[in-house]
C-alpha cells in the first residue's frame, strides 16, 4: 500500500545541538523523520542518521565540522525538500505461536488484561500493523497499529536475552526481535519468518513503512 | 597461516575492530573496542591499521600460544605480560616463535586490556563490520566470547618494527577515579533543581551492574520530573540515562540504539574511551562543558595524539 509523501513545508521541525558531536531535529512526524533518514545520511560529514519517536539524531564527524556549519546544512537540506515519503511498503503475513514457550509473559498478559488467551490471539491479529521504524537492537521493529485494549506496561526487570522472532508487547506498541537481544517488552508469542539475512543487501526483513499482519501458526 | 590458541579465555575476551557505523537506524550497535584508543595503539606498534581485529580482554587478561611466528602488542589495563613465563612488558612489540606463550595479567588500573597480532584477526564481516556484539550472537569468533583451545587465525601482516616501544608521554594512565567531560543532554531540563547541581557534583560508583552495553553508577540518586518513560528516542555511547529510580545510566560501546529514559547528559567525544576503561567501584564525576569548547577539547587531542598515531580520530 502506497503510503503518501509528506509535504515537509507542513511539517514543523527545529534543529538544535544533543551532544558535542549529534544535531538533533525535532519534527514530530516519526514517519517523515523515517523518511528523511537518506537524505540526511548523505549530508557531508555525517556519520550516522537516526529516527526515534518524533525526531532524528544526526552524528557528525566531529573534527571535520562545527556544530553551527552542520546545523546549518541541515537546515538548508530540510529547507530544499518539497516533500518526504517513505517507498511503497510491502506487506508480510507473519505467523506466530502464542504458547507458553515461545511466549513467556502471555499468561501474565492475559490475566492482565482480563482475557482468555483465545480472545488475545483474535485481538491481537485482528489489525494491521505499520513498522514505524527500525531500532532498539538489530533489526527490532517497532510496530504502530496495536489494539488499544492490549496495552500492558513494560516489564520491571528487563530479560538479558530475547530469541530472535519473539514478539513483545509495551505501552501502545507491539515489537519483534529480528535477533536475541536484551529487554523489558513482554514477550507473547514468537516467529520462525526469517527476520535477519545477513549477506549482501538489506540485511532485515521488515522497513519503516511496511504494513504487517499476524496469523496464528497452526 | 599465522594463528593463536587460547589457553586461558579469561573471563570475557572477545574479537573486536572497526566499530558498526551508519547502521544504528536499523538498531544496529557500533560495538568495536570499549577503550579504542587502545586497540589502536597496540594496532600502531605491529603496524596494523587502528581498527584492525584484535582481542579485548575484560578484567582477568587472558593466555595465548603462538602457533608461527608473529608480532603481538599488549595495551590497556593489565600490568604484567609474560612471554614464555618472563616478564615481557606492555606497549612494545614482542616477537613470538612458534610454540611460544603469551600471558596477559589482570587489569590493575582500568578494566580491559587489548592484544594486537600483525595482520590482524581474521573474522568474517557480519553486518558490515568484524567486531563481537555478544547480546545478539553476532561478529568476531562465532559472536561469541572465547573459549580455550579456539584458534584464532591471522591475516598476514607487515611487522611492525621489532622492539618498538610507545613513546611515555603516549601510554595512557588509567585510574579508579575518571573525570568524564559531559555536555547536557537533551532531557537534562527534566531534573529538578538540586539534582542539575548533583550531576555535576557529586562523585559516582561504578555497580557491580555493568558490561558493553552499560554501567549503572551508584551516587545521589537524582529526580526527574517526568511521568515516567519518554518515547523512543536514539541514544549513543556516552548517553548517561536517568531513570524513575533515579540510578544513573552511562551507556557503552554495545549499547542499544534507541531507548525510553531522560538523556541527562552525554559524555564528549574525546572522553568516551575511558568509558571502556570502568570497572566497577570506580569513581566518576562529570565535568560541564558546552559543545564548542568540547570541539575544541576534542582537537587539541586529535593534535596531541597525530604526534603518535596517523589518524587518531579513527580511535578516539
Amino acid at each position: 500500500m502506497r503510503r503518501d509523501g509528506v509535504a515537509l513545508k507542513h511539517v514543523r521541525y527545529r534543529v538544535f545541538q544533543s551532544a558535542d558531536d549529534r544535531v538533533a531535529i525535532e519534527l514530530r512526524d516519526t514517519a517523515a523523520g523515517q523518511a528523511l533518514l537518506p537524505v540526511l545520511s548523505r549530508l557531508p560529514h555525517c556519520l550516522d542518521a537516526v529516527g526515534g519517536v518524533g525526531c532524528v539524531e544526526l552524528r557528525y564527524d566531529l573534527a571535520a565540522v562545527d556544530g553551527a556549519t552542520f546545523r546549518g546544512a541541515v537546515e538548508q537540506a530540510l529547507a530544499g525538500l518539497a516533500d518526504v515519503g517513505l517507498p511503497p511498503g510491502r506487506v508480510h503475513e507473519v505467523a506466530v505461536v502464542y504458547d507458553a514457550a515461545a511466549g513467556p509473559d502471555l499468561a501474565a498478559v492475559c490475566e492482565r488484561l482480563g482475557l482468555s488467551r483465545a480472545d488475545f490471539i483474535e485481538r491481537h491479529t485482528a489489525t494491521a500493523y505499520t513498522v514505524a521504524m527500525l531500532g532498539f537492537t538489530p533489526g527490532f521493529a517497532y510496530l504502530d497499529g496495536l489494539d488499544p485494549t492490549l496495552e500492558v506496561p513494560r516489564l520491571a526487570t528487563p530479560r538479558v536475552r530475547v530469541p530472535a522472532g519473539s514478539v513483545g508487547l509495551a505501552g501502545s506498541r507491539c515489537g519483534i526481535y529480528a535477533l536475541s537481544g536484551p529487554g523489558g517488552w513482554q514477550i507473547v508469542g514468537r516467529t520462525d519468518a526469517e527476520l535477519y539475512r545477513g549477506g549482501a543487501g538489506d540485511p532485515f526483513l521488515f522497513r519503516p513503512g511496511d504494513r504487517l499482519r499476524f496469523v496464528p501458526a497452526t | 597461516m599465522t594463528s593463536l590458541r587460547v589457553l586461558r579465555p579469561g573471563v570475557q575476551s572477545t574479537v573486536q575492530g572497526k566499530p558498526r557505523h551508519g547502521l544504528r537506524h536499523q538498531g544496529v550497535p557500533y560495538s568495536g573496542a570499549a577503550d579504542a584508543l587502545s586497540l589502536a595503539l597496540a594496532n600502531r606498534l605491529v603496524g596494523n591499521p587502528l581498527a584492525a581485529p584484535g582481542i579485548e580482554m575484560s578484567l582477568s587478561g587472558a593466555a595465548f600460544l603462538a602457533r608461527s611466528a608473529s608480532a603481538l602488542a599488549v595495551t590497556g589495563a593489565a600490568s604484567e605480560v609474560r612471554l614464555n613465563g618472563q616478564l615481557a612488558g606492555m606497549h612494545r612489540v614482542l616477537e613470538l616463535r612458534s610454540g611460544d606463550t603469551l600471558d596477559i595479567g589482570p587489569a590493575m588500573n582500568g578494566a580491559r586490556s587489548y592484544l594486537a597480532i600483525a595482520g590482524g584477526i581474521d573474522v568474517p564481516d557480519v553486518l558490515g563490520g568484524p567486531s563481537t556484539y555478544l547480546p545478539a550472537g553476532i561478529g568476531g569468533l562465532d559472536g561469541r566470547a572465547l573459549r580455550e583451545g579456539d584458534e584464532l587465525r591471522c591475516l598476514h601482516g607487515t611487522t611492525g618494527a621489532p622492539g618498538e616501544t610507545t613513546p611515555p608521554e603516549f601510554r595512557p594512565r588509567f585510574s579508579d577515579v575518571v573525570t568524564l567531560r559531559a555536555v547536557n543532554g537533551l532531557e537534562f531540563g527534566l531534573l529538578d533543581e538540586a539534582s542539575r547541581t548533583e550531576l555535576y557534583g557529586e562523585a559516582y560508583t561504578v555497580s557491580a551492574r555493568n558490561d558493553r552495553m552499560g554501567l549503572a553508577l551508584d551516587g545521589p540518586g537524582l529526580h526527574v520530573r517526568s511521568e515516567g518513560r519518554l518515547d523512543s528516542t536514539p541514544v549513543f555511547p556516552g548517553t548517561v540515562q536517568c531513570p524513575e529510580s533515579g540510578q544513573l545510566f552511562l551507556l557503552g560501546a554495545d549499547c542499544q540504539t534507541s531507548g525510553g529514559y531522560p538523556r541527562v547528559a552525554e559524555v564528549i567525544r574525546c572522553d568516551r574511551f575511558l568509558i571502556g576503561q570502568l570497572r566497577s567501584g570506580s569513581r566518576v564525576r562529570f565535568l560541564p562543558r558546552d559543545p564548542d569548547t568540547a570541539r575544541a577539547d576534542y582537537l587539541s587531542v586529535l593534535a596531541f595524539w597525530r604526534g603518535w598515531l596517523s589518524d587518531p580520530e579513527t580511535a578516539i
